[in-house]
This record gives C-alpha cells, sequence and structure tokens, in this order.
C-alpha cells in the first residue's frame, strides 16, 4: 500500500525531540484581548452616551449659512453644540435647524433664550461678523432666564444688540413713527451713550410704534418715573418766531439719529424746563436729595417726544385752553407759536381754524391756545409769598373777570420779521372797551385786539386808500378841464403863430412902419446935425444954399 | 491521507526542519533548532475568533469617531472616514474619494467578513470550495496591510501640519481604533490556519473510507 511505502519513506525524518516545557495554565488568555476591545467600546458608547447634551431644533427663516456639522453653536465664543441636520419644515415655510448641544447645556433650554445666526453685518453703526466671512456662519445662543423649558426655538433675524446677561433694564417708548430709528440706535443721558434701541414693533392697531431700549447698568438708574425721552435724530433744524436753531447731540446721531433722555428737575425748585443745562452743572445730590421720583422698573412705558422743547415742555400740569377770535389774517401764526406775557412764555398755540358766526356769517379765525399757568407764578407785593392757584373754577373765572376788566387781551405779533412768523402776545390794555366774558363756553374766549402792525398796516392801506381815491378824482374832473385849456392854447397859440408869420400883414405893416421908422430917424438926424451946424436956423431959419457949398 | 499530519510528520516553522512526530504528540520541540513543533497552528480557530471579534468592537468607533481633526484659524473640523469620502466625491476628487472607500471601508469590512466566513466554514467542517477558500485567504493576507493607509496619512499630517493656531491637525479618537481593526484583522488572519480548511476534507474523506472499509 502507498501509506506503508510513505511511512518508510518518513522514517529517515529526524524524530521531533521533547521538551517538558512550562505549560501554559490559561490557554484561553487569547480571548483577552476581545474582551478588551468589548470594554473599550463599551466605555467609548457610555462616554458618547454621557457626553451627549441634549437635542433641540431652531427654526430659521432662511437656509443660508447653515451646513450639517459644520454649522456650530457658539456661546461666548465657546462651540457648545453643532448643526445636525438642516431641513425643510412641512409646510415649507421655515428651515429647521436640529442641533446637538454638548452634555450640560440644559440650562440653555429655556423659553427665553434666543438664537441667531452670526453674517456679517453693515449697519449705519458699524460693522459686525467679519470674521464669519471665511469662517463661515456660526450660531449664536443667549441664555434665557425664564423657568419654563423648551427644546424647540425660532432664530431671531437680526442679532440683537445686547444678551440677556448684559446689565441693565428695558424700557418701552411709544411714539407715533419710527422716524430714523433702527435697532442699535444710541440712546444719550446728558450727551454720553447709554443705552441702544433693541428692537420695535408696529402697535397692533397700527397707530402708534412701540420702541424697545435698553439702558445699561448703571446708567438705568438714571431713568426715573417722570423722565423724558425725545428725538435727537440727525440735524435738527427749527424756524419759529424765536428764530433760527440748529440741535445735534453728537456726530454719530446725526448719521445714525439717536434718542436722549432726561429727568426735569422738580418744579418746586427749577422755574424753567430750559435752565436743564445749566441745572446739570450743579452737583448731583442736590437732585437726588429734592428729586421724589423713583428709579423707574424694568419696561416702564414712556412717551417718545419728537424734540426736547416738546418733552420738557409738557410737565405743565395746569393747563388752560382758551380761544381766540381773530378777525384778521393770521398768517405766519403756527400750532405751537409761543404764547408770550410780557416775555414769558406761558402758552402756546394748539390749533388754527375757522369760526363762523351762523346768523351774520361773519367769519372769523379761532385759534386755540393753552396757557401753563404755573409759568406765571407770581410773587405777592406784600409779603412775598407765592400766589396760590385758584382752586376752583369759580375761583378761577374770578380770577380771569378780574384781569379782563383790567384790560387783559390778546394780540397777534411778528416775532420774526424775516420769516414772518408770529406768535400771540397777551397783555393789560387799560385803555381798551370792558368785554363781557361768557362763562358758558368752554373753552373761555379771551378778547383780541389788533396787532400794533396792524395799526400801521391799516393806517398805511387807509393812506394808499385815500391817494387812490385822489387819483381817481384827478382822473374824473380835473383831466378833462386841463385838456379843453390845453386846447385853447393851442388855439391861442396858432393865432398868435399866424401873426407872426413872414408874409402875415402885420409883419408887412411892421417892416413897413419900421422903414418909415428908419426914414424918420434919419431925418432926425440930419436936422440934428444942421442945428448942430447952425444952431440959429431954428430961429433964423435955413441957410442959404450958398453957405452950404 | 494527504496531509502530513496524518502521517504524523510535521515541520518547524522556524527552521523548515521536517521531523517526524514523537509518540505521545505532545510538546514537541525541533531537533535542530529548539522551536516548539505543532501539527497545526495552535489554538488557530479560537485566537481568529478572539482578533477577529475584537476587530469587530473596534470598526464601529473607527468608522464613527472623526479620524482627524482639522483646526485653523477660521473654526476647526473633525472628520470621519465616510464625511472624507463624501467631501472627495463632492469636491470632485472621485478618484480619490474610491481609493479612500476602498482602502479604509470596503477592505476592513470585507476582511472581517471573510475571516468570519472562513472561520465558520472550518469550523463547520465544510468540504465546500477548498480552493477558493484558500485563494479567499491569500488575498486576505496580501491586501490587509494596504488599509493601513488612512493611519498613514493621517499621522503624516498630523506630524507635518503643526503651525499652531493658523492650522493644526490632531488624529482622532477614530484613527486609533482604526488602527487597531487593521492591526487585529491582520493578527487574526496571521493565527488562522488555512490548513485547517484540507483537514476537514481529509477528514470526511477518511470517514467515507472507514465506512466503505466497514460495509465491505
Amino acid at each position: 500500500m502507498s501509506n506503508t511505502s510513505f511511512e518508510n519513506e518518513t522514517m529517515d525524518l529526524p524524530l521531533t525531540n521533547v521538551k517538558q516545557h512550562k505549560k501554559n495554565k490559561y490557554p484561553q488568555f487569547i480571548w483577552l484581548i476581545p474582551i478588551l476591545a468589548v470594554l473599550i467600546g463599551l466605555s467609548l458608547v457610555v462616554k458618547g452616551i454621557i457626553d451627549k447634551g441634549p437635542t433641540i431644533t431652531i427654526a430659521f427663516k432662511s437656509g443660508e449659512g447653515l451646513e450639517a456639522g459644520k454649522t456650530h453653536v457658539k456661546f461666548k465664543d465657546m462651540e457648545i453644540g453643532v448643526v445636525k441636520a438642516v431641513s425643510l419644515d412641512k409646510d415649507r415655510q421655515k428651515v429647521i435647524a436640529t442641533i446637538q448641544l454638548e452634555k450640560d447645556t440644559d440650562d440653555f433650554l429655556k423659553a427665553d433664550t434666543r438664537f441667531w445666526i452670526v453674517k456679517p453685518r453693515i449697519t449705519a453703526n458699524g460693522v459686525s461678523g467679519l470674521n464669519t466671512l471665511l469662517s463661515g456662519s456660526y450660531i449664536v445662543v443667549d441664555r434665557g432666564r425664564a423657568e419654563e423649558e423648551r427644546k424647540h426655538f425660532v432664530a431671531l433675524d437680526v442679532p440683537p444688540i445686547q444678551t440677556q446677561d448684559t446689565p441693565g433694564r428695558e424700557f418701552v417708548l411709544r411714539a407715533s413713527a419710527l422716524d430714523s430709528h433702527e435697532v442699535g440706535t444710541p440712546i444719550f443721558y446728558r450727551r454720553l451713550t447709554v443705552g441702544q434701541v433693541v428692537g420695535y414693533a408696529l402697535d397692533d392697531d397700527g397707530k402708534g410704534v412701540s420702541i424697545k431700549v435698553f439702558i445699561n447698568a448703571p446708567y438705568d438708574q438714571y431713568v426715573k418715573n417722570d423722565s423724558r425721552f425725545w428725538n435727537v435724530s440727525g440735524v435738527d433744524v427749527s424756524l419759529d418766531a424765536t428764530g433760527f436753531k440748529v440741535k445735534t447731540e453728537s456726530i454719530v446721531s446725526i448719521l445714525a439719529g439717536g434718542i436722549s433722555f432726561s429727568t426735569p428737575e422738580n418744579l418746586e425748585d427749577k422755574d424753567q424746563s430750559t435752565s436743564m443745562e445749566s441745572d446739570s452743572l450743579k452737583p448731583n445730590s442736590v437732585e437726588t436729595n429734592n428729586s421724589p421720583s423713583e428709579r423707574a422698573v424694568a419696561d416702564t412705558v414712556f412717551k417718545l417726544y419728537k424734540s426736547r422743547e416738546i418733552a420738557m415742555k409738557r410737565r405743565d400740569v395746569h393747563v388752560e385752553h382758551f380761544v381766540l377770535n381773530f378777525k384778521q389774517s393770521v398768517r405766519g401764526l403756527s400750532v405751537g407759536a409761543p404764547v408770550d406775557f410780557r416775555g414769558v412764555n406761558i402758552g402756546e398755540v394748539l390749533s388754527i381754524s375757522t369760526a363762523i358766526d351762523p346768523k351774520t356769517f361773519e367769519i372769523t379765525q379761532l385759534v386755540e391756545i393753552s396757557l401753563y399757568a404755573e409759568r406765571l407764578r407770581a410773587r405777592s407785593k406784600v409779603d412775598g409769598s407765592i400766589m396760590p392757584f385758584p382752586k376752583t373754577r369759580a375761583e378761577e373765572l374770578n380770577r380771569i373777570k378780574i384781569f379782563l376788566n383790567k384790560g387783559l387781551r390778546a394780540q397777534l405779533q411778528n416775532g420774526n420779521f424775516v420769516t414772518g412768523q408770529k406768535y400771540l402776545a397777551i397783555d393789560f390794555f387799560p385803555k381798551e372797551p370792558s368785554y363781557k366774558l361768557d362763562v358758558t363756553k368752554y373753552p373761555l374766549e379771551l378778547p383780541v385786539i389788533p396787532g400794533a402792525l396792524d395799526d400801521i398796516e391799516s393806517t398805511f392801506a387807509r393812506v394808499i386808500k385815500n391817494t387812490d381815491k385822489l387819483i381817481n378824482e384827478i382822473h374824473t374832473s380835473t383831466l378833462p378841464e386841463l385838456n379843453k385849456t390845453l386846447v385853447e392854447v393851442q388855439n391861442t397859440l396858432n393865432q398868435a403863430n399866424s401873426l407872426v408869420d413872414d408874409d402875415s400883414p402885420l409883419q408887412t405893416d411892421t417892416r413897413l412902419a419900421l422903414r418909415e421908422l428908419t426914414k424918420t430917424s434919419d431925418s432926425l438926424k440930419k436936422l440934428t446935425d444942421s442945428l448942430d451946424k447952425s444952431p440959429q436956423s431954428l430961429i433964423f431959419g435955413k441957410p442959404a444954399e450958398k453957405e452950404k457949398q | 491521507m494527504n496531509s502530513a499530519a496524518a502521517h504524523g510528520i510535521l515541520s518547524c516553522h522556524a527552521c523548515g526542519l521536517v521531523s517526524r512526530a514523537s509518540k505521545n504528540q505532545h510538546d514537541m520541540v525541533c531537533s535542530r533548532c529548539e522551536t516548539s513543533l505543532h501539527f497545526r497552528k495552535n489554538n488557530s480557530i479560537s485566537r481568529a475568533w478572539a482578533f477577529l471579534i475584537a476587530a469587530y468592537v473596534f470598526i464601529i468607533p473607527a468608522n464613527l469617531l472623526p479620524v482627524m481633526e482639522t483646526g485653523s484659524l477660521f473654526g476647526s473640523e473633525k472628520d470621519t472616514i465616510i464625511s472624507g469620502v463624501i467631501f472627495l466625491w463632492n469636491s470632485g476628487s472621485q478618484a480619490l474619494a474610491f481609493i479612500l472607500f476602498f482602502a479604509s471601508v470596503f477592505i476592513p469590512m470585507a476582511k472581517l467578513v471573510s475571516l468570519t466566513y472562513l472561520l465558520i466554514s472550518v469550523q463547520r467542517r465544510s468540504t465546500f470550495q477548498p480552493k477558493n477558500r484558500t485563494k479567499l485567504y491569500r488575498i486576505l493576507e496580501f491586501v490587509g496591510r494596504w488599509s493601513m493607509i488612512d493611519v498613514y496619512v493621517a499621522a503624516m499630517l498630523t506630524a507635518l501640519v503643526q503651525f499652531g493656531s493658523v492650522m493644526s491637525i490632531r488624529v482622532g479618537n477614530g484613527a486609533i481604533a482604526f488602527g487597531a481593526v487593521v492591526v487585529l484583522t491582520i493578527l487574526a488572519a496571521e493565527s488562522f490556519d488555512p490548513r485547517l480548511i484540507w483537514d476537514s476534507i481529509e477528514k470526511t474523506k477518511n470517514n467515507e473510507n472507514f465506512s466503505k472499509e466497514k460495509h465491505v
């Protein structure tokens, strides 16, 4: 058999030695390797699960800059998550980014946490997000503080101006229009930039705008309950009865607009709001000691005034309304024009309209004014104390009656000759006839007298009228007579002309007469000559011819 | 009875000396170089299984964890093998993407699956296409080291690209896991004794012969 032959052949091969070496007691030692691998794998899995933070979704308006796996979520420039997936929502309105956050980020998931994407942005207030030009966009999170938790968010369209952990408070300003305010428009306090506009929204009824402003700490303490906010947008050029004014707050506000605020000083101590500037130089302690106004709480609503003047004017509490009926034109008088009492601004024009008397159809210009009684606080001449305000309506009426009896009248005055702006002056004219106040009317009507300029004007008009009449008279009666006379003169002249003509009989006669006259004088000369020669001839007659020879 | 083992003959895998087995066939050493001798690789199947299972475990993080972490001025990026393949494909280098995919994803997986198949078939004493299975093993052995390309690239870049904050590349955990996979599969392939494929065939032949003889 082949088998046996093969075995015989192999018999020549050397026999293996047998060595009693240490026997492997753990033949299955090799299984430690997969066990180790499994342990490592498990630890990785466990670490992955532990490290895995919450998953959230954020809805964006567009998927611009969102890339799964590449776009990071950052908080204070630290990565805390990454976009896992980007998809459209069911109704194709928004882009939903699914975001995997890192561990220990659960405290970010509050209802008021805000997310937005950082992109390069150029606005009037500066340039931001330039680094994203190269690195790509990223999502920034602003940690909320609400109790309520949430996992689905909607991203902001524009980055908020400050994060929620910026110290300070938010307030709401209500204005009729947004004007040039934008998110980021600076807020000034005594010309210091202390905050920014952080948002705005049109009111639900569409009749106004609510502007959210954020005042940084510590400046937010200067926002008091009676603080006033006003526009300092751009350059404020105004032209009114007081003249031409240009006002700005800062270069930034010229370009980007701004809002300024201030708290009026206490009424009892400071008379005029316009004296604010000088007051601000006084030590602060005086102000804080005397000011009863409390620090405004966050989200207090303030009105946004158009200008500092308007903002500061409104603190007049006692506002009385009156109407004035002007018979002359009120051209040059504008709404807001000052009402002046001997140089003190005590009110303003509220409206200008037309009134008609239903019986006589007499049309007058109705001007409604408001008077701020506080501005006319008078000290008693007797003891120097400030006269108290009338407390009741009757008292008030009584006082007005007394003033009227003293000749209180309103008058339209020319404020600025260049611009033609007018203002209302109130003064006493004792010579004026007494005026019967109709107390049933509201607002009360104050009597008016023509202004000083009106007098001049009317006089001038009268002069012109008279001149006109004179000219007319000359035209109608004097001129025909003059014409007649002139014709006669003409005739006379013509006649005279004919008299002195060359071939006129008179001329001929005259010439003849003159010739005769010459002849006569000639002979007369002869006579005198002969007389000179022989004066005796007068007595003895002419000498004989002989003598002549 | 075609195998040497059946005849009690074995070779030294160190010096190649062929010798006859001693009677008890235990604790044999080469008479020339004193290397311990075995008819077949010691514990071949269980060792191969151990390495293979470890490789299976590591291939998961190798594919999921980032292989390379690139940090530059403009943020950092973590790339897994698959994301690298996708990036290469999208950026127009389809050929490179294919090579990377082939070397780093396909071959390791193919190796694992093939080794598993070989081990199971040997354990079940399968007689199915022994020649092809041997060929498969040879291919495995040859191709195995190529899948280290990825690890080499990552290691090279890490060493070369270190410019501080401007640009730096770090090896991610995925690369370590991937390297472990490659090493473990090489070890598993090494542990596997392809002669076992033929042993089962010999055995069935013997059995057949034995039963034939019995019947006769």
